[in-house]
């Protein structure tokens, strides 16, 4: 139904959407997941035209709607958008809101707009609100009228723009029921969400936007249980990560001290937790000691808010061996310290690199 | 412009660091009380070292290290207390522990180290320990 | 001897006080006690000119009308005034309480003015002058107005059909010149130029201008002829072309009688010093006011021509103003940069000074109907006023309603209309009435180009009765009452835009 090729948009210098083919068939929930700024909303955006793409071509139902000559307005109308903000027209009722569309743009008549549209108040439980005003309602409830107000429309496809992300959480699962609804009803959509579990049950395809691209895509499962690529993988465990280099045995242990408790604190970890990793972290630095003027040394903190899991990633080049082998030890005093808050303790030789993977113990 | 930051921060930090071990000796008639405030780590752990091995030079054979206020100690540290305890013992004199607590009792029990000295819970009855 | 100087202070302090209040401490006794003093004069007149160049240490004001420098002396504002001398014995024949001082000051003969260029028109009325002097029919009329002081207008022939002649009048001059009495022009000028129009084939249409604005007037070609009373002199001979003079007339000083030691003789005083109450004073000066000589015919005139320029402007106004605002807001670099001009130049010339320019320079020399001006002038004002206010309640509707008709299918023009069109009129009806009401307020300086307003009105009645009191509180009230009508009307208006006090109820087949 909707096909999209070499999508581009920039915002002046910016470069929001670099390169997005996608097809979008009827039927199909789509949910469109991703970091905050990576163009989620501006792709959604432009599918209709609200933002005009740089480059590229959007072709619906075979229309191209770039091209000058079409009529965008019609076909704008058998699409439809829920925004984040509800836009709500504020100087109609509930009702007004509804058959507004209907019997301007398709005609209908006064008496048939009304039944259609109290018949979509009652879908999304709330016919008594009919009379009321957009100021009179809560956001769940303003939401579920917007909702109800594209339906009016008998769209083929609604857009849903962060539907949920201005509401409370106690509004938030009234307007996902709405939606899901909607879903099992056979209603093609394309949803930009924060909602992982919502996203998970209600899509059959999810796409994850990140660098202006849709990185990667596949069925809830695919991506949900078990992403391919490095940055879904973090964006779907949440992790939050950190690095340092270390190039010369004059390292600053203090200075890395002082970005280490910065992380600690961004991720409100537990004093103790982060004592525990300073004292990792020092102690393995002493055993590096002797090494540090032959080779370099990252160390990447991973922190999984989902599983609460504080990870330790020593990554060193040189020839294949691991320092933490009891053998080359000078004195075993560090690795006991090591081991002692350490959950496990993991060495890999993985291409050029050797890999200490340690999780610390949560405190 | 964050490394920039940092940077700035770590010298701010560095100059702080040469407060952050502090040492004060307390003559006691039973022994030195020796208390030590701050981090006990790579860095500080050799000034640690020195100034004991000072004392010992001085003619201390008795001490008594005051850790109520030390907040760190890594591997480094418990070298440099390892090595002064030998010294000490080659003097025939006596090193007691005091007050160590939380994360640095910790570490002592990680790495075995809590079984070596002889650890009071307070600096008067560590001091009665060593008459 | 510190008391005594205090009291001397004190008496100084008092004295002063005294003095501005308009109690001279010594009385008049001639013209020469008045070197120093306030003296009043019509704007613009040989009274102006010759107080100024006679009396360089007096504080001269200038007055705009007849009956506003009368006002002047009454209140106590000006000590004394110059004034012509037949209209002065008018004047002091109602007034027992004014009185002139000394002997005539000066003397000046009197023409009709003229366009530089009209020689024709000239020339034919001095024509029509030496007529009516061979014939005896001047001098009766000299007898008749100046010396029986009659007020009754004897029945002249007026042609139907005509070449039309445009005259220009003050119109509270005064007798014996002109005068409004039962709301009919009467007077020895009135008599003078309805005679000439018969004579001469013309259909008259007078124009009611101040006397500071008549040579203007006739410069710019919006009258035809001047019969102002105006004194001939050198000055004016450099801008306007004279008739012969049909009269001469001799100018006189006067002042409260209370202030002046010696009184002149001066006519018997027709009115009777009665005390009255003030009840019963109201009554009077109700009568007066509007009853006498059918006034309130000039009121409800004035009313009507009022609230016609002041719905006329602000439709005009609205309109416009609803294209300057689409200009304003525009892409286009050109139009915005029009848009903003206009805006800036319309709200910061006074509305008094934009209206002349209009009617004297953009239409000088066209014939145009000084209300359509009007109309014209306050019209574009308030277009800037609502261009600006359009333009904030449109901002003020946030631009996701707009993306929400945009995405469901409206066109961009639609999508205004329906959405935020009716949202912005409901926002800015509170403003809008305000400037509303400030318009018809403006619309009172229209008498300025000639217009009978309700304003002009109140002038006219009150250079009848002299009354400062009851015809502007009149007019007040009647202003208060248009705005008040108006008020309402706009507030029924906001009920009907504002959805949520008119709830429907739907019906459900």
């Amino acid at each position: 139904m909707i096909k999209i090729e070499h999508l581009s948009k920039r915002f002046g210098n910016l470069e929001v959407l670099k390169d997005v083919s996608v097809e979008i068939k009827t039927g199909e929930v789509i949910s469109i997941i991703g970091p905050s700024g990576t163009g989620k909303s501006t792709f959604l955006r432009c599918i209709n035209l609200l933002d005009h793409p740089s480059g590229g071509s959007i072709r619906i139902d075979g229309v191209d709607i770039m091209d000058p000559k079409s009529d965008v307005p019609k076909v704008r109308q058998k699409m439809n958008m829920v925004f984040q903000s509800f836009n709500l027209f504020f100087h109609l009722s509930v009702m007004d809101n509804l058959t507004l569309g209907p019997i301007k743009l398709l005609g209908m008549s006064q008496q048939d707009a009304e039944r259609k549209s109290m018949d979509l108040l009652k879908l999304v439980g709330l016919a008594e609100k009919a009379e009321s005003y957009p100021d009179e309602l809560s956001g769940g409830q303003k939401q579920r009228v917007a909702i109800a107000r594209c339906m009016a429309m008998d769209p083929k496809i609604i857009l849903f723009d962060e539907p949920t992300s201005a509401l409370d959480p106690t509004m938030v699962s009234e307007v996902l029921s709405v939606i899901r609804r909607l879903a099992k009803d056979g209603m093609t959509m394309a949803i930009v969400t924060h909602e992982m579990d919502f996203a998970r049950d209600v899509s059959n395809r999810v796409f994850y936007m990140d660098e202006g691209v849709i990185y990667e895509e596949g069925t809830p499962e695919q991506i949900f249980d078990n992403p391919q690529k490095e940055k879904t993988k973090t964006f779907i465990n949440r992790i939050r990560s950190f690095c340092y280099h270390i190039t010369s045995p004059d390292y600053d242990l203090y200075a890395m001290n002082a970005e280490i408790e910065m992380f600690c604190e961004k991720q409100i970890l537990a004093v103790k937790t982060r004592q525990n990793l300073l004292l990792l972290v020092e102690e393995m630095l002493q055993i590096f000691n002797p090494f540090l003027s032959s080779l370099l040394l990252d160390i990447v903190l991973a922190y999984s808010e989902k599983k609460e899991i504080l990870e330790v990633v020593f990554e060193y080049t040189g020839e294949s061996v691991n320092l933490l082998d009891k053998n080359l030890l000078a004195d075993e005093l560090g690795l006991t310290i090591i081991q002692g808050v350490t959950e496990s303790i993991d060495y890999r030789h993985m291409g050029n690199k050797n890999r200490l993977t340690m999780i610390l113990k949560s405190a | 412009m964050r490394n920039v930051a940092l940077t700035r921060l770590s010298h701010f930090i560095k100059f702080l660091t040469i407060t952050y071990m502090t040492i004060e000796i307390k003559k006691e008639s039973a022994a030195l009380v020796v208390k030590v405030a701050g981090r006990l780590d790579a860095v500080t752990a050799p000034e640690y070292e020195k100034k004991v091995n000072e004392l010992i030079a001085d003619g201390e054979i008795n001490f008594v290290v005051d850790f109520e206020q030390l907040e760190y100690i890594s591997s480094a540290g418990l070298r440099a207390l390892l090595a002064t305890a030998k010294r000490i013992k080659g003097k025939s004199g006596k090193i007691l522990l005091a007050n160590i607590k939380g994360g640095v009792k910790e570490v002592f029990d990680i790495s075995g180290f809590g079984t070596i000295f002889p650890m009071h819970d307070s600096v008067a009855s560590a001091l009665s320990a060593s008459v | 001897m510190l008391n005594l100087f205090m009291k001397y202070r004190l008496f100084v302090i008092v004295a002063g006080c005294l003095l501005c209040s308009g109690f001279i401490s010594k009385p008049l006794s001639s013209i020469d006690d008045l070197k120093d003093k306030r003296i009043g004069v019509l704007m613009g007149s040989v009274h102006d000119r010759y107080a100024n160049k006679t009396y360089p240490q007096a504080s001269i004001l200038q007055y705009k009308s007849p009956s506003d420098l009368m006002l002047g002396v009454k209140s106590g504002k000006i000590d004394a005034a110059i004034y012509s001398y037949d209209e002065l014995m008018q004047l002091l024949s109602h007034h027992d309480d004014l009185a002139i001082i000394g002997d005539a000051l000066f003397s000046t003969p009197i023409g009709m003015g003229f366009h530089r260029d009209n020689n024709d028109l000239r020339l034919e009325f001095n024509r029509f002058l030496k007529h009516i002097r061979s014939n005896g029919q001047y001098d009766a009329m000299i007898r008749h107005w100046m010396n029986d002081r009659a007020v009754d207008m004897p029945e002249i022939q007026k042609s139907s059909s005509g070449k039309p002649l445009v005259v220009g009048i003050v119109s509270d001059n005064g007798l014996p010149f002109n005068v409004v009495i039962n709301n009919r022009m009467v007077g020895f000028g009135i008599e003078l130029l309805e005679r000439f129009a018969l004579y001469s084939g013309r259909q008259i249409t007078y124009r009611d201008l101040e006397f500071s604005n008549q040579i203007a007037a006739l410069e710019s070609k919006k009258i035809d002829m001047s019969a102002a009373v105006m004194s001939i002199t050198e000055e004016r001979k450099k801008q306007i072309a004279f008739s012969d003079p049909y009269y001469d007339q001799a100018a006189n000083m006067f002042a409260l009688k209370k202030n002046i030691a010696v009184k002149t003789a001066g006519p018997k005083t027709m009115q009777k010093n009665v005390s009255v109450s003030f009840f019963a004073g109201i009554i009077n000066s109700f009568q007066s006011n509007i009853v006498q000589e059918n006034r309130y015919l000039l009121i409800l005139g004035g009313l009507k021509t009022t609230v016609i320029i002041s719905v006329l402007a602000t439709l005009f106004g609205t309109l416009l103003g609803a294209v300057v605002c689409f200009m304003r807001m525009s892409s286009s670099v050109i139009l915005n940069l029009l848009a903003k001009t206009y805006i800036a130049i319309l709200r910061g010339t006074p509305v008094l000074v934009f209206l002349m320019l209009i009617f004297y320079v953009v239409f000088a020399s066209v014939n145009i109907d000084p209300v359509f001006v009007s109309v014209i002038a306050f019209g574009m004002n308030f277009a800037a006023y609502v261009a600006e206010i359009f333009r904030s309640g449109i901002e003020s509707i946030d631009k996701g309603q707009s993306e929400a008709g945009i995405a469901m299918g409206f066109t961009k023009v639609n999508t205004f209309l329906f959405i935020v069109l009716p949202q912005t009129v409901q926002r800015i009806l509170p403003v809008y009435k305000g400037e509303f009401i400030s318009l018809v307020k403006m619309t009172s300086i229209v008498g300025y180009i000639a217009v009978q307003d309700l304003t002009k009105a109140s002038d006219i009645i009150r250079s009848r009765t002299f009354d400062a009191f009851f015809p502007l509180i009149m007019v007040a009230v009647l202003y208060f009452l248009i705005s008040w009508f108006l008020m309402l009307l706009m507030e029924y208006a906001e009920r009907l835009t504002n959805p949520k006090l008119n709830r429907k109820k739907i019906l459900i087949a």
